[in-house]
This record gives structure tokens, C-alpha cells and sequence, in this order.
């Protein structure tokens, strides 16, 4: 699909918040989705990058942190200019058939998924909490409407585990994205008090369409350990699926 | 009127671009995204006589000009994909296009899985291919690619089994490819579909690790269409039988050049990642060219830098 850079905001010295107009996955986007960027030629896979921001109807956000050869090409991408984006892509976070206390987890840039998460959440009448870590990247919370999602921040891993316990007691639903030492405690924090959890796993892409098969998490099922593909499977998984450790 | 058929053999398909096994999924999965009218060939994802787990992530990852991906031949084995993956695959694709793509540790695996395929789809699908540049746990990688002998016994192996049109998935990457290749045609193969991409590694400079889980991978992309292209000007030489090339392979351009160095059709492989759309295009661009040089068909340029 032809999707138009209208807007190209800096939050951070390495995060850049894009809006594009393209309708067509504006209209079907749903939290925790992804798009796969096409970028020039001479880039030869597309980027997946998550879902940030959606109006349902024109505009969808990207949250990009430049962390490599393509995402440093975006930087130069100018208003106005139209990319080839696929989209909406893989299964998303489930919302909570009824309204209740919801924590949203995330790690640096694992922020991204999170915002129309929240936002979602709200609208349906959750009570949203963010906690963030680590503190050196908090400026990232300046791409979103903080009022209305009071955060916890914490400084570094060792805080996390001081204090995630805590925000995650009396939650009835809780959702991660970040690096996976976050997911993996955050996972077994619920876990442990039997509160409903999703991660959204990160995984090196080829298509984002299921072609290549490339994109594999390991998962407990029935039949014992086996791979499902982020791409078409996740990036969500039920929390308790995540093998974190394990291979097939 | 212009005429892209394409007899490989006993085969006939109704255009020279084929969609290379896993590159394409199970054809399914790229239904929603293309025009699978288009192919003349698509080869479905290796299934394996036992089943296969398949590599740890990463799987695959960029490189300049390409990618390097070791997937590992992930599938649940024949009874799974027999009774669930082919049939669907066969939900989106005419019998004339597909390819069912086999691979076994031995002779005996390749023939059974080739009397399943004929048995259960016989006169639903074009071809048969034999992956012969898989891994193969008693012989090690490319077993089948690498001696000549084993090649063209299981090529007699197979024809005496089924009806079906056996296609040869051949990895030019041995010293002796020439020596195979001859092997294979000689044994009256229907055709060989090159696949040329030699392995490759990448090394995350942050991590200092090997990205791929399995440490190193094929190199595919435009990075490797001259060497494809070599394999081919060397195989038209010496083999009688049609070469179906691949290797980088991204628009009608890279088709023509496939075809004037040996190719009679032309594999469209990771260009699919970027580009899932990419093969009508590629056919439309082709179709352009023939009006251009007033060509009715595309035969006459096969092989035709030789001579």
C-alpha cells in the first residue's frame, strides 16, 4: 500500500516518531499489529515496526529508534514522501472482554506497541497503568499523552525487579513489550499470581507474511515444544506459551 | 500473438517464472498478496520424509545486497503435509502450476514420498521436484548435488517409480557440478532448477556473534546473479536437458539474461520478501519486451549468448 510521510517528529537524539496517511491499514490496524516498511533499493528486505499510534481511519504512527542501516535511512525520509508499506500485519494483543485493571510493561523502545494498546484500553473503560523502565530512555514518554497513563519508571534492571512485582499485584491484565529479560520476568511475575499476560517477541524478519518461515519463537504446546513464526502467529503470545529458555 | 509457454520435459508450463520452495511459502500464503495466475511453476516448501523442527532464530537477516537464511526445512513430516498442506495449496494453484517438492537422507525416502505425491495428487500437479541441495544427516549438506553417482541413481530411481515429470533442485555450489549435472540429464531428469547461492555469514558487530542460529546460511539476492548466471552459461554446455536457473533473480532484465546464458525459465526467489507481488510484474515487463523486439516467443533467446 502507498502510504504518504505527513509528519516526522524527534522525541529523542535516537527515536523518531513518523505519521503516515494510508487508509487502508488505518481502517483495519488493532493494537500490538505490525507494518513492514519497504525503504529504497537498496535495502533489500522490508523493516517491521509496530503499530504506535492509529486514528482508525487515515493515519497510522511509527515509533523508530535508529539502531541500524535502515532505520538510519528513515531519519533522511523527507514530509511528503510516499513509501510502500505492508499492512496490518500478525495478531495483536488481546483486549479484556470486561473492563478492569490493566499494566502495560515496557522496555525502551518496546514502548511502541503499547501506546494504541493503551488508548484502546481506555476507551473501553480500563483502568491503564504504564510501567517503563529503563529511566536513561523516559524521554521516550514524550511521544505519548502521558496525563492519562500515570507511569512508573523504573532505573534499571535491578529496579525492575525491586519493584515490577508490586505494580503488577491487584492486575488483572498485563502486557509486555521490550527486551525479552523484561518479558521473561514480567511473564513469570504473572504467572505466579495467575494474572492474564501477552509479550510481543521480537524476532529478526525476512517477510512479515509467513513466506519465509524465518521469524521463529519457541512455544509450549500439547505436543511439546515447538516454533511458531512471529510474524503470522504473534508478535502477541500468551505469556505462558513463551518458552523463553528452550528449543524444540 | 505471443507465446510464453515453456516445455521443460514432459512438463509444460504456461509461462517461464517459477516461485522458488521456500521462497514462496506453500503458495497459500502469498495467494492474498499476488496474482498466482501468473506463475507458470510454483514449488511448494520442501516436505522431508521425517519431520523436522527445523533451525533456531535468527533465521534469516540483510546482507549488502541480499540476505543469508538457514531455515532448516521445517515441516511435520508427510502425513501432515499430505493430508493438510498440499490440498490447500492446490485451493489456489492450477494443476499445471504446481510443484510438490520432496527430500529424503536416501534413495528409498525420495521414492516413497514420490509414489505419496503421485498416488494421492497425481493429476493434480505439474511436477515433482527432488530437493537435492538439502542437508542430509548420513551424507552431509548437498548430498545429492555432490555425487554423481548417487544423483543419477536416484534420478532412475524416481522415473521408474512415477509418471510424474521429475524435476532436479540442483546445488551448483560442489566443484563438480559440471560432472553432476551431466549425471542428472543423462538419467533423464524432465529438468534442473539450479539454486546457486553460495553460504554465507553474518557477524552482529554489537553482540560479536554469528546473527544466524545456525552460525552461517545461503547468500541470496542480486548479490549472486553473476554467479548464478555462470553456472548456467557452464551447465547449457554440457547438459541436454532444460535448466530452470535461480539466483537473484529479480526482474525481466535478470530473466532474459538467465535465458540468453542457457535458462529455459526462471526462478523468482527472496525478491518475493521485499516484493510479494513481484512475478506479475516481472511477466507484464517481459511481455513488453517481446512487443518491443517483436518476438512471439521467448525460445528462441535460450542460449542464445553462445552462439
Amino acid at each position: 500500500m502507498k502510504a504518504e510521510l505527513i509528519k516526522k517528529q524527534v522525541i529523542t537524539g535516537k527515536d523518531t516518531l513518523y505519521v503516515f496517511r494510508c487508509p487502508e491499514i488505518a481502517e483495519k490496524a488493532l493494537p500490538g499489529q505490525f507494518v513492514e516498511v519497504k525503504l529504497s533499493a537498496e535495502f533489500f528486505l522490508r523493516r517491521p515496526v509496530s503499530i504506535f499510534d492509529c486514528d482508525g481511519s487515515e493515519t497510522i504512527s511509527l515509533l523508530v529508534r535508529s539502531v541500524g542501516k535502515g532505520t538510519e535511512y528513515m531519519l533522511s525520509l523527507a514530509e511528503g514522501e510516499v513509501l510502500d508499506i505492508l499492512g496490518p500485519l500478525g495478531q495483536g494483543f488481546s483486549l479484556p472482554a470486561e473492563p478492569g485493571k490493566c499494566l502495560l510493561v515496557g522496555g525502551g523502545i518496546g514502548l511502541a506497541p503499547l501506546y494504541y494498546l493503551a488508548k484502546c484500553l481506555k476507551k473501553q473503560g480500563n483502568d491503564v497503568q504504564l510501567f517503563f523502565s529503563p529511566r536513561r530512555d523516559a524521554q521516550l514518554l514524550d511521544a505519548i499523552d502521558n496525563d492519562q497513563f500515570p507511569a512508573v519508571i523504573a532505573e534499571n534492571r535491578k529496579d525492575i525487579a525491586d519493584r515490577l512485582p508490586q505494580s503488577i499485584e491487584g492486575m488483572q491484565y498485563v502486557f509486555s513489550c521490550g527486551p525479552e529479560g523484561l518479558l521473561e520476568q514480567t511473564a513469570l511475575e504473572c504467572i505466579k499470581k495467575d494474572i492474564f499476560c501477552q509479550v510481543s517477541m521480537e524476532r529478526r524478519m525476512g517477510c512479515g507474511i509467513d513466506l519465509c518461515k524465518g521469524c521463529v519463537v519457541a512455544v509450549y504446546t500439547e505436543n511439546g515444544l515447538e516454533y511458531k513464526k512471529a510474524c503470522c502467529d504473534g508478535p502477541v503470545f500468551d505469556a505462558k506459551e513463551v518458552a523463553f529458555h528452550e528449543k524444540p | 500473438m505471443k507465446n510464453l509457454e515453456t516445455k521443460l520435459g514432459r512438463a509444460v508450463f504456461r509461462n517461464p517464472l517459477f516461485g522458488c520452495s521456500g521462497c514462496v511459502g506453500h503458495a497459500y500464503e502469498l495467494a492474498p498478496y499476488t496474482d498466482l495466475s501468473q506463475y507458470g511453476g510454483l514449488s511448494l516448501k520442501t516436505v522431508t520424509y521425517l519431520p523436522r523442527v527445523g533451525n533456531p532464530a535468527d533465521r534469516i537477516c540483510e546482507v549488502t545486497a541480499g540476505c543469508i537464511s538457514s531455515v532448516g526445512l521445517p515441516n511435520k513430516g508427510p502425513d501432515d503435509y499430505f493430508a493438510n498442506v498440499v490440498p490447500k495449496a492446490l485451493n489456489v494453484l492450477d494443476p499445471d502450476q504446481a510443484i510438490v517438492s520432496v527430500a529424503g537422507d536416501c534413495v528409498e525416502e525420495y521414492v516413497e514420498l514420490c509414489e505419496r505425491v503421485q498416488d494421492l495428487f497425481g493429476n493434480r500437479i505439474a511436477a515433482i521436484e527432488l530437493n537435492a541441495a538439502c542437508p542430509n544427516a548420513s551424507h552431509g549438506i548437498g548430498y545429492f548435488s555432490r555425487d554423481a553417482k548417487a544423483a543419477s541413481e536416484l534420478i532412475h530411481a524416481a522415473k521408474s517409480s512415477v509418471d510424474l515429470p521429475i524435476l532436479y533442485k540442483f546445488n551448483t555450489n560442489f566443484e563438480n557440478y559440471l560432472e553432476v549435472g551431466k549425471a542428472v540429464s543423462d538419467a533423464g531428469v524432465d529438468a534442473i532448477f539450479t539454486t546457486s547461492t553460495p553460504m554465507g555469514i553474518k557477524i552482529d558487530i554489537k553482540t560479536k556473534k554469528p546473527v544466524l542460529g545456525n552460525t552461517i546460511g545461503p547468500a541470496c539476492g542480486p548479490a549472486v546473479l553473476p554467479f548464478g548466471m555462470l553456472r548456467i552459461w557452464n551447465l547449457y554446455k554440457e547438459v541436454e536437458v532444460p535448466l530452470i536457473a535461480s539466483g537473484g533473480a529479480a526482474s525481466w532484465r535478470d530473466v532474459i539474461e538467465y535465458m540468453l546464458a542457457g535458462a529455459s525459465a526462471v526462478g523468482i526467489g527472496s525478491a518475493h520478501f521485499a516484493t510479494p507481488d513481484i512475478v506479475p510484474g516481472i511477466l507484464a515487463d517481459l511481455k513488453e519486451y517481446m512487443e518491443r523486439e517483436k518476438l512471439d516467443s521467448l525460445t528462441g533467446l535460450i542460449g542464445a549468448a553462445h552462439r
